[in-house]
């Protein structure tokens, strides 16, 4: 988990919610029976809109919800998924966990590092690409795996890695 | 044996609904909805002892039993799609190659148990799935199967695919109950459980996917062709998902019960480059290590039980004789110290140091007391939380450093890891 102190505090400044993510917000509510339990879809969705969750749509949500504002940085600092501060046009996760690690997810992650020129929890000077680590995705046979922008790419050496990398425009 | 819930894995477009129903799809619902009362669908999941596949082994029909029946209450059925157990795929398989077993599956429930709403707890690394499932459940909608007055049946049902946002104890049914309602995935203290104070506090039944997979068929051809696979009070078809180092990692379908030997030599294909087995985690990362002398034995849950492990989510992952102990055992370590969610002392701590220690020992400054000290950790934490993610660190750990041992006072002896100096993948984790 993270810890509260570690994520940016919700800032003041609100910053209006789009037209078109409300409509996306408000259809999400029809599936439950209060409007708290749409929260963590409604951040997914803010989170697809702007890259990440910036700290006045936080805010911006959480009226429009209905919630308080320290109920919604609680949520959001709980998950790893949902994050506060911008990632590359192209955000790469390696899988750490046991299965991948026996099947090379070091060298994996040694050879992004050298590719990229940055290390974990960095974006490129370009913007372009970031590097992140999750935990176990569910793709084990698949080992070693990575999500691009949480689509799942498996079976990886370095000529698929190459020839992935380059294929993103 | 015939293929049961991977019966479409190889068939085209086989999440389609036509396709499906050509298959067989929705045959079940259709015989539940003609000519079984929701007591007699109940009874024949009883009947199969159907146990629940997400890992702790509880029989479905009890479960169902539980649930509080008053009628002024709203009962919830809750799809643990949340798969987040190191080693474990299947219920991916099932949902991106079957989807609308596990939708038909879910409304038969539904039905036993008179809840009209069922949501599906999907990860939300899941993607394909998600795209897979929300098109199945439109297209089960279309064709009346969902939605109001069901065949014309006169029930009522809909489902709901709620995403998840990454962590795994929201697969401990509460927490992930918690997080359905919203909040942080924090699991509550038991009890109440679930099937008094569940989903938005009324009462729940929360089953895993594999397990509602198994209601159709169990509906369809009874409890007994069911008991026909496996061995007392452990049956029906099981999906064990293979992977680490074998030659064919992947989901296989075998009865309830073959052997762990069986599964990594045949299913498996052995060990890859002529190399040994050394151990093995059978039950996902929380289970209790195997050594190799030790994977005779049938994968079900009262055997893995008895021989000191556990069935869990049945994730078979295999380590060859080049993997160091020392640094498999920091890595699963490591992985409950970043999923513990922070409430209980000893977990959030016990975990954290352990992690810290075995870190330590694999870099080659281990010091001469570290080896007990962990062990004293683990039995500080186990039985001693709100949730079991505490007890599934301590079996791994504990088990590894038990069984292996010698290898971690090579370790603290020599001051290095005897499997080589290459850089390790901790090199580049915060400490
Ligand atoms: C830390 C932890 C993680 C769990 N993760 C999962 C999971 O990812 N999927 C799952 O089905 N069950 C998981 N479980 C088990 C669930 O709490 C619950 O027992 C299960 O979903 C019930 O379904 P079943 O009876 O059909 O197995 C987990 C339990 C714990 C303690
Ligand atoms: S045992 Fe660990 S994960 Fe479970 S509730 Fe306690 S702190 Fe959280
Ligand atoms: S360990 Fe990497 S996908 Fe499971």
């Amino acid at each position: 988990m993270v810890w509260p102190s570690e994520t940016e505090a919700v800032k003041p400044e609100r910053q209006e919610l789009p037209a078109g993510l409300v409509l996306q917000i408000d259809e999400l509510l029809r599936h439950y029976p209060n409007k708290r339990a749409a929260l963590i879809p409604a951040l997914h969705k803010c989170q697809d809109h702007f890259g990440h969750i910036p700290g006045g749509v936080a805010l911006a949500l959480s009226e429009h919800m209905g919630l308080a504002p320290s109920c919604v940085a609680d949520t959001i600092s709980f998950y790893s998924m949902l994050r506060m501060k911008p990632v590359g046009k192209f955000h790469i996760e390696v899988c750490q966990t046991i299965s991948c690690a026996l099947r090379g997810a070091d060298s994996l992650a040694d050879y992004l590092v050298m590719k990229l020129g940055i290390g974990f929890g960095e974006v490129t000077r370009d913007g372009k690409f970031s590097l992140g680590k999750v935990e176990c995705i569910g793709a084990c046979e698949q080992a070693p795996a990575i999500l691009i922008n949480n689509e799942l790419y498996g079976n990886l050496n370095k000529e698929r890695i190459e020839e992935i990398l380059g294929g993103l425009q | 044996m015939e293929p049961v819930l991977l019966a479409k894995r190889h068939i085209e477009n086989s999440t389609d609904i036509n396709i499906a129903i050509g298959e067989g799809a929705y045959k079940a619902l259709q015989k539940v909805l003609t000519a079984m009362s929701p007591p007699q669908v109940h009874k024949e999941v009883m009947d199969a002892v159907l146990r629940g596949r997400g890992g702790a082994g509880f029989p479905a029909g009890l479960k169902w039993k539980f649930l509080d029946k008053n009628p002024k209450r709203t009962r919830y059925l809750c799809c643990n799609a949340d798969e987040s157990e190191p080693g474990t795929f299947k219920d991916r398989v099932i949902m991106e190659t079957d989807p609308h077993m596990l939708i038909e599956g879910m409304i038969i429930a539904c039905y036993a148990i008179d809840a009209h709403a069922g949501y599906i707890f999907l990860r939300g690394e899941y993607a394909n799935s998600f795209r897979i499932l929300t098109k199945a459940i439109a297209q089960a909608r279309e064709h009346g199967f969902l939605g109001d007055n069901v065949l014309g049946s006169g029930f009522n049902v809909n489902i709901h695919v709620h995403v998840g946002a990454g962590a795994y104890i929201c697969g401990e049914e509460l927490a992930m109950l918690e997080s359905l309602g919203g909040a942080r995935g924090w699991p509550r203290l038991k009890p109440p459980y679930a099937a008094t104070r569940g989903l938005f506090y009324e009462p729940t039944v929360v089953n895993n996917v594999e397990t509602l997979a198994c209601v159709p068929h169990i509906v369809l051809r009874g409890a007994d062709w069911f008991k026909g696979m496996g061995s007392e009070n452990n049956y029906g078809p099981k999906l064990y998902c293979l992977s680490g180092h074998v030659n064919k990692p992947g989901v296989y379908e075998l009865p309830m019960g073959t052997t762990l030997k069986q599964l990594i030599d045949q299913s498996g294909g052995g060990i890859p480059n002529g190399r040994k087995l050394k151990a093995v985690l059978p039950g996902g990362s929380s289970s209790a290590a195997l050594t190799a002398e030790e994977v005779d034995v049938p994968m079900d849950f009262d055997s893995m039980s008895k021989a000191g492990s556990m069935l869990g989510s049945a994730g078979i992952i295999v380590m060859d004789d080049s993997t160091c102990m020392v640094n498999a055992c920091w890595n699963v370590a490591r992985f409950y110290a970043h999923e513990s969610c922070g409430q209980c002392t000893p977990c959030r701590e016990g975990t954290n140091w352990v992690a810290r220690i075995l870190g330590r020992i694999e870099r080659g400054q281990g010091e001469p007391g570290d080896i007990d000290m962990a062990l004293t950790i683990c039995d500080n934490m186990l039985g001693q939380t709100i949730c079991a993610l505490a007890d599934g660190a301590v079996f791994p750990i504990r088990s590894i450093i038990q069984k292996f041992r010698a290898e971690f006072e090579r370790h603290v002896r020599d001051g290095a890891c005897p499997f080589g100096a290459k850089r390790k993948w901790y090199s580049v984790l915060p400490e």
